[in-house]
């Protein structure tokens, strides 16, 4: 759990750091208020990750596992994380108003630890697909809780009187940390 | 056999998802046209062509195609250049002098009326038919209906176009700073 | 979300009333001149029916509305009009505007105006002469009545409401009033009732009022009119502000982008009832009003009957001139009354209280320190609003955040500013703030506007080409066919 946890919290820094970062690595064209680009961005793991989360244990149960290619856990989980990338960002551009822009949204899905980790914990921990699944669709809602209460925390505090050395990414490590050792409380909740 | 198996996988994988990605990234025109509308909502719709586009929807679509920068529209200003800027993800820059100086107040064409020949020349030039009148008759513009975006004046063949700040709501208004003040509803 | 106080928010405030209560409403010495602005009502300013020279009677009318939302003028005194020229007005704090001066001639010649049994007129018609009287809404708004009940008139079922709720400190003319002259006010609410078709009325005053409430009830019980009740409401500021007393009230909540007439309801002053009634049975116009005279800063604090037009320093002197400890005029109440910079201004229909303040009076102020995120502000806020999120949006300034959070809703009470431990002048920020945004929308109505009409002239050019094409193709068809016919 604390681990899923910590995986989930550092998904979220990227993400809030990427979605009011430099031009060039924002996800999505012309949204410029960052909590709706943080909505945009739970939109698309909502598609992204259960879909990756469960083929990656498919393919590791039914393949891996069977042909012992264990060592290629990690690029696979990569590689089918690409096209499940591929596939919501047809899926957005096609039924929402959103404009996936690369290289920023590709980045952000593949690269995202959220979906990677849980791939890895679900694939070392969950014993059914069914399971598997349903971690991934509540480690996904985990994460979009997450995002949208650091966005919001961010966006509250751009207006704030904070200290020059403070600005920008210190203050997003800070709220980070503060929110980390909040949810620490919710570690051993659930005994395994 | 197993590390053929092992490079067909990942490669089988990776050009999947290569050519997921690939395809992917095409852009339909449809979000296009909802980001000239987006940008469009932003100009001010003087219609000037100071930008050197034929009007504020031709800058937009250029905006959106990204062969113009934020900085070209003068009548929008500072407030429009940021608008722009923080839309599209561009850095926000001074409004660029070469396309023109924004005005510290709204200023409104007026026509020297004696001056006036009535050749309907700048009834025609104006983009917003703010301009009444008819051949040989009287022209006069309706200040309420200029933009302030001086295509009348090179276009008047006797020079009796001039700009003047523009009316406040048409009423005689008291001394400037004075604020008027509401007494409030509470009992 | 109406709990037991009846609307959220609010503060329990020291009233200061012990004085300007103590002796009974008396009239003001009519002044040798009276100047009347034009513009002393919401909406238009009034447009002169009289020239500089003529002799008007008391009462007459002298100016007329200009326009939907507008409102009557009438003489408060007879005597010869001296001028009509920009004169300093109260409601623009000293700023000159278009107003008539009236020397009085001490003879108080009445204008002859019809008494009417309004029983008899057709509600429109009673509208109309209602108008006519040159009523506004004298709490402080001074709506002019006759747009006011034109607009609830096509609003269908109506509850009246008649605000007596006088909560902010040191006003006390309405709650005098209501002790005395409370027939006028029962009156007031039969006409109104009958001009507006609404199906009640309710007159609310808050508690721990016993004379106004003791008053009230016998003129409701000599008036036999079961659609009138009395209600009661707490003794919090602002509860008498007309969205928070709705709430009170009918427990029902004003639209924030709307009217009390998009509910259902019609509010209006006591003061404004009893000016409706002294119209109608008495046929006097709109000349004179009670103000409360109150303050350390004066000596003897009562509540007089001014006419309109009258300097504010006239009254100061009929209350026994100012105190060595005065150091501030104020008109209206402490929490939301704007400073005077001099007397020398005339009573205007709104004025309905003046404070000479001393440092008694007045509450202290440091110096502005950081916002320290207590949430008080958020506690006492009536309008449900967020202060301390547009202190922060409006430092920076940030117009669409700002709207988002609804900054035109607030109504400007001065409770957040009362209750900041930090002494941030958090009214004055919004004031500031809220042309900020009444610009933006203002650029944005004219850009579409702009829009619409380059669109429309690019149609009727493309239109006028096409056809011209048209008629020249018409032309060239039986000249081709002329050509070919010839070879």
């Amino acid at each position: 759990m604390s681990a899923l946890l910590l995986i989930l919290l550092s998904a979220v820094l990227v993400n809030a750091v990427v979605a009011v970062g430099p031009v060039r690595w924002r996800p999505f064209v012309a949204i410029d208020a960052a909590y709706d680009s943080a909505q945009a961005v739970s939109l698309a793991s909502l598609v992204v990750l259960p879909a990756a989360v469960v083929a990656n244990w498919a393919l590791a149960k039914f393949v891996l596992e069977a042909f012992r290619l264990d060592y290629l856990r990690t690029p696979l989980f990569v590689a089918v994380l690409l096209i499940a990338t591929a596939g919501s960002e047809a899926l957005l551009r096609s039924t929402t108003r959103l404009d996936p822009q690369q290289p920023g949204f590709t980045l952000l899905m593949t690269a995202n630890a959220a979906a990677l980790g849980t791939s890895f914990l679900a694939q070392a921990h969950m014993p059914t697909l069914l399971e598997a699944a349903l971690f991934a669709v509540g480690a996904t809602l985990g994460l979009i809780v997450l995002l949208l209460a650091f966005v919001s925390m961010h966006e509250r505090l751009r207006a704030a009187d904070t200290p020059a050395i403070f600005r920008g990414a210190p203050l997003a490590l800070v709220t980070a940390g503060l929110m980390a050792l909040g949810l620490m409380g919710f570690a051993g909740i659930v005994q395994k | 056999m197993s590390l053929l198996l092992a490079l067909l996988l990942m490669t089988g994988v990776t050009a999947v998802g290569g050519a997921a990605s690939a395809a992917a990234a095409r852009r339909p025109t449809q979000r296009a046209a909802d980001l000239i509308d987006r940008i469009d909502d932003l100009l001010p719709q003087t219609q000037c062509r100071r930008c050197t586009f034929d009007g504020c929807r031709a800058y937009a679509t250029a905006l959106a195609r990204g062969e113009a920068d934020v900085n070209q529209c003068p009548p929008g200003g500072e407030r429009t250049v940021a608008a722009l800027a923080a839309l599209l993800g561009r850095p926000a820059r001074p409004v660029d002098p070469r396309f023109g100086v924004t005005p510290a107040q709204p200023l409104v064409a007026w026509i020297d009326e004696p001056a006036c020949i009535g050749c309907t020349k700048c009834i025609q030039a104006c983009p917003v038919d703010a301009i009444v009148g008819a051949p040989r008759y009287m022209h006069t513009v309706i200040a309420a209906e200029c933009t302030g975006c001086e295509l009348c004046i090179p276009s008047c063949p006797v020079d009796c176009i001039v700009l003047r700040p523009a009316p406040v709501d048409g009423r005689v208004q008291p001394s400037r700073g004075a604020p008027r003040v509401s007494m409030g509803a509470a009992g | 979300m109406t709990g037991a106080r009846g609307f959220h928010g609010g503060l329990r405030l020291d009233s200061h009333n012990e004085r300007s209560t103590a002796t009974p409403i008396r009239s003001a010495q009519a002044p040798p001149q009276l100047v009347l602005p034009l513009d002393q009502h919401a909406g238009a300013p009034a447009r002169p029916l009289v020239r500089p020279g003529e002799r008007v009677l008391c009462g007459q009318p002298i100016a007329e509305p200009d326009g939907a939302i507008s409102a009557w003028l009438h003489a408060s005194a007879s005597g010869a009009i001296t001028a009509i020229e920009p004169r300093p007005a109260p409601h623009l704090l000293g700023a000159p505007t278009l107003s008539i001066v009236i020397d009085n001639d001490g003879r108080d010649e009445p204008f002859q105006s019809d008494c009417i049994r309004f029983e008899q007129l057709a509600p429109s018609a009673l509208l109309a002469h209602l108008a006519r009287g040159g009523v506004v809404g004298l709490g402080g708004a001074a709506f002019p009545l006759g747009a006011k009940l034109a607009s609830a008139a096509r609003a269908g079922a109506i509850a009246l409401l008649l605000n007596g709720a006088e909560c902010e400190p040191y006003i006390t003319c309405d709650d005098m009033l209501m002790r005395e002259r409370a027939q006028d006010v029962v009156l007031g609410a039969r006409i109104l009732l009958h001009a507006s078709g609404a199906v009640s009325c309710t007159i609310a005053i808050e508690e721990e009022t016993p004379h106004a409430e003791q008053a009230l009830r016998a003129a409701i019980e000599a008036a036999h009119d079961e659609r009138i009740v009395l209600a009661t409401v707490p003794n919090i500021y602002p509860g008498g502000g007309e969205r928070q007393l709705i709430a009170s009230v009918f427990g029902r909540e004003v639209p924030h982008s709307g009217l009390p007439a998009d509910i259902g309801v019609l509010c209006h002053n006591v003061a404004t009832a009893a000016a409706v009634a002294q119209w109608v049975r008495d046929g006097r116009p709109l000349t004179s009003r009670i103000v409360t005279v109150t303050g350390d800063g004066v000596h003897r604090a009562c509540n007089l009957e001014v006419r309109i037009g009258a300097p504010i320093a006239a009254l100061i002197a009929e209350c026994g001139g100012y105190t060595p400890r005065v150091l501030r005029l104020i008109m209206g109440g402490s929490m939301m009354g704007p400073a005077l910079p001099h007397d020398d201004l005339p009573v205007v229909k709104a004025t309905n209280c003046i404070v000479a303040a001393s440092a008694l009076d007045l509450q202290p102020r440091g110096g502005e320190t950081p916002c320290i995120r207590c949430g008080d502000c958020a506690e006492v806020c009536p309008a449900f609003l967020l202060p301390q999120q547009l202190h922060w949006f409006a430092r920076s300034a940030d117009a669409a955040a700002l709207q988002a959070h609804g900054l035109l809703d607030c109504i400007e009470c001065g409770c957040c500013d009362f209750v900041c431990p930090s002494q941030i002048p958090l009214v004055e920020r919004f004031r500031e703030s809220k042309p900020l945004l009444a610009r933006a929308a203002e650029q944005r109505a004219d850009a579409a506007a702009n829009r619409a009409r380059y669109q429309a002239r690019n149609e009727r050019l493309e239109r006028l080409a096409a056809e011209q094409r048209e008629a020249l193709a018409r032309r060239r068809r039986p000249q081709a066919r002329a050509e070919r016919e010839t070879k």
